[in-house]
């Protein structure tokens, strides 16, 4: 049965109707040979060069030939060709930046001819600015999920790295990939995954910033349960821990799950340096996300409740700083971090050459003159600008420690060393019973994995880890013999 | 089978273990150092008798039911009373050991902030206080490395004189804990090994974990008896363990009352009810009656051990007999 001619120009004009008030959508008439047919794309969305190079010259030379006979998949070259079975398919093939083909005497459960010609140009896989590395590949993701899937693709060669797309969004349509390796996944974590994603309900994912806050466990977790990553080499190395990749087109950030809590401060480089190199700046690293969160806190629930248990130097020293101060000690330290987390957003919105500027006038001349003006003590400038430098070292806990940094400021200021104590014994409780994906957010040290341990603040040399971390992958896989 | 969620690997039985006598010892032994050995050692034999009696029941409802029969329920609400007596006493002691770091009345609101952090511990399941236990004794390893560069301590004295047996038993708290650790263990012969835990290469069993956790205590009791610790953070450090030990009755508490059994909401209700009238009961009487229960709890968890083992091994026999 062929599509009759009043059918066809229903069908078109059903298209036209949905795009109507469109000003890039364009519907194209071609006519070759006597024969009618539309092509609809978006401009700009669609590559006018791929278009023409792989679907209207081939048509046309196919005609020229004389053998304008069909099926049309023998004649469109390049790109991807598929038939649009709907309606509904036709329209998003359109709106994905594909070009669709619709004929007069088309099958009428073919609702048009779907050829591949999305302009995929993009920013070029530059380095991310927030993941630098001295030794180690130099190359990032950009906005096309579909180029990152490549990039994860030229380094995990393998027909085991499987991936599945998704489409999110009612409005934005927003393509996720999911990428991960059969046999190592962890097949809870993906199956929850697959269940977060399929119950998103929403209009828009612009960013993979969006989709995380559906997909993370908890309905308000202050520290995150899931990865993120702007840098192939560390994702790939994820996947092969049995993690799974979830890229979401427009957003250069890739997310990782399952997450757990040592993962921050694991950093790619690490693996290229020698282990002793290596769990030395890991140890260094742990011990200054302690000292920032903690240090400010527990000076404070010291100074202001427990004077007598610091020693006698020291109190004189403070009390000798403090003489000319007006505020107490408690609002002293408040009004510092309040201060510093102010000047640290204004440097990160600000154009960078400005940026810089404000961080050299607030740091230096702001804090110099706070102190001259008996604002804030010296000591305390001291130990807030160390404790502020100290958590910088760990960028995906930055912003959870800076506000439970304040919390810990509050208690310990106004409820001394037991409020400090309480706190922090409710957020290991929290943090003991928090799980990403099902896997415990403390793994490997709780409950203990003695091959996770492996890779924890001791990095063991690269061949003695012989197995897939078993407390992520919840398998018992060997991925090296170790050395001869 | 319990779910997943309210059973514990043997390495966490050795911290909760560990932490739940070295905070004992810190707590009540006052610096008698034979305490601290009494203590590990009955303790040590409570872990033994416990995973030798424990190792086909995984909760105390099951195990008072077939070491006790008809008693069972009774020997619950004896052990449930212990416990609370138990924890009601390291909570009082723990507040007041905070409490003298503050001037006022301090000691009222750590003793409510710790039953709040109690309840919310085992509130979705036993997970998190065993967890939590695992993670307190790595700041606790690294206490007693910091402690080798200390001065030198008080030294351990072996003196038998005073109320030795009793700070003894103070020590130990309660025995139907360590049951309910051993009842809640998921070990390599259980079967009950999460996937985590089995693909693991070390997996010690939980009579060994049991019986190096009371050596452990001891050793580590020792080392800070030694050497000079006695700054604000070691005590802080210890601040964790004593809640530890808190979480630990709480978890023995809600095994006892048999909340993780419990199906629907109304069984979970009348367990709960249950817990907290007993715990409510015991806090009175402790007011009122406090020495008289201290020596009574004294020889109960004396007691309590050597009837379960006389119980079980003559409901063995009966089981040998009635299936030969």
């Amino acid at each position: 049965m062929i599509l009759e001619k009043e059918e066809f120009e229903r069908l078109r004009g059903n298209l036209m109707g949905e795009f109507a008030a469109m000003s890039d959508f364009c519907a194209r008439r071609l006519s070759f040979g006597g024969r009618d047919f539309f092509i609809l794309y978006i401009i700009g969305h669609a590559s006018k060069d791929l278009l023409n190079k792989f679907v209207i010259e081939p048509i046309s030379a196919a005609y020229l030939r004389g053998g304008a006979g069909f099926p049309l998949e023998d004649i469109v070259t390049g790109g991807g060709f598929s038939v649009a079975l709907g309606f509904e398919a036709a329209k998003n093939a359109v709106l994905e930046g594909n070009a669709l083909i619709v004929f007069p005497d088309m099958p009428p459960d073919i609702f048009g001819y779907i050829c591949a010609v999305k302009n995929d140009e993009g920013r070029a896989n530059t380095e991310p600015e927030t993941e630098n590395v001295v030794r180690g590949p130099h190359d990032g993701f950009n906005e096309s999920a579909a180029g990152n899937a490549v990039l994860l693709r030229r380094r995990i060669k393998s027909e085991r790295l499987k991936s599945e797309k998704l489409t999110l969004g009612t409005l934005t349509k927003t393509e996720v990939i999911l990428m991960y390796i059969s046999e190592l996944v962890n097949r809870e974590a993906l199956s929850l995954l697959k269940q977060r994603l399929a119950d998103i309900r929403a209009d828009a994912l612009i960013d993979s910033g969006s989709v995380e806050m559906y997909i993370q466990d908890g309905r308000h977790a202050l520290y995150p349960t899931v990865g993120n990553s702007e840098r192939p080499d560390k994702v790939a190395a994820k996947i092969l821990e049995g993690r799974i990749a979830v890229l979401v087109d427009g957003s250069p950030v890739v997310l990782t799950v399952p997450y757990i809590f040592c993962e921050g401060l694991q950093v790619s480089e690490d693996y290229a340096k020698s282990p002793f190199f290596a769990t030395f700046v890991r140890s260094l690293r742990f011990a200054a996300v302690i000292l920032a969160v903690f240090l400010p806190g527990l000076f404070l629930a010291l100074t202001e409740h427990h004077m007598g248990f610091l020693p006698g130097e020291m109190v004189a020293f403070m009390a000798e700083t403090r003489k000319d101060m007006t505020v107490s000690l408690t609002w002293e330290i408040i009004t510092a971090f309040l201060i510093f987390e102010i000047l640290r957003e204004v440097g990160l919105r600000m154009p960078k050459a400005v940026g810089s500027a404000v961080g050299v006038v607030g740091s230096l001349i702001l804090g110099e003159s706070a102190v001259s003006a008996g604002i804030i003590s010296p000591f305390v400038l001291i130990i807030v600008a160390f404790s502020a430098v100290c958590n910088f070292i760990c960028a995906p806990y930055m912003n959870p420690n800076a506000i439970f940094r304040f919390l810990l400021i509050l208690v310990g200021g106004f409820f001394g060393l037991f409020g400090f104590f309480f706190v922090c014994a409710a957020a290991l409780l929290l943090g003991a019973g928090k799980s990403s994906f099902g896997v415990p957010y403390f793994s490997p040290f709780a409950p203990l994995s003695a091959e996770g341990l492996r890779d924890f603040l001791y990095m063991a040399p690269i061949w003695k880890m012989k197995k897939v971390p078993p407390s992520v992958s919840g398998k018992n896989t060997v991925r090296t013999e170790g050395k001869a | 089978m319990a779910e997943r969620k309210y059973l514990i690997s043997p390495v966490q039985v050795f911290c909760f273990v560990l932490l739940y006598l070295l905070s004992g010892m810190m707590l009540y032994a006052g610096g008698r150092s034979a305490a601290a050995l009494f203590a590990a050692l009955f303790c040590a034999c409570a872990c033994v008798i416990a995973c030798v009696l424990c190792e086909n029941f995984s909760s105390a409802r099951g195990f008072y039911a077939s070491a006790f029969g008809a008693l069972g329920l009774p020997v619950r609400y004896i052990s449930a009373a212990l416990t609370s007596y138990s924890l009601i006493s390291t909570l009082f002691s723990f507040s007041a050991e905070v409490g003298a770091f503050y001037s006022g009345g301090a000691r009222k609101a750590v003793l409510l902030a710790c039953i709040l952090l109690a309840i919310f511990s085992v509130a979705k399941g036993f997970s998190a206080p065993a967890r939590f236990a695992e993670v307190c004794v790595f700041p606790l390893f690294f206490a007693v490395l910091v402690s080798l560069i200390g001065g030198e301590g008080e030294g351990i004295s072996f003196s038998l004189g005073g109320d030795l047996l009793f700070a003894g038993f103070d020590i130990i708290g309660s025995v139907p804990v360590v049951f309910s650790l051993y009842l809640r263990c998921a070990g390599e012969e259980s079967g009950k090994m999460s996937v985590y835990a089995k693909n693991s290469s070390f997996r010690p069993s939980a009579l060994a974990a049991g019986v190096c956790a009371a050596a452990a205590s001891l050793v580590v009791y020792a080392f800070f008896r030694l050497t000079e610790v006695g700054n604000i953070m070691f005590s802080f450090l210890l601040w964790f363990a004593a809640l530890s030990r808190i979480f630990a009755h709480t978890l023995a508490l809600c095994d006892i009352a048999g909340l993780p059994e419990a199906e629907n909401g109304q069984g979970k209700a009348r367990s709960m009810l249950a817990a907290a009238a007993i715990f409510a009961a015991v806090a009175l009487c402790t007011g009122a009656f406090g020495e008289a229960l201290k020596t009574a709890a004294v020889f109960a968890n004396v007691i309590f051990p050597c009837a379960a083992f006389a119980f079980s091994m003559l409901w063995c026999r009966g089981e040998k007999k009635t299936n030969a």
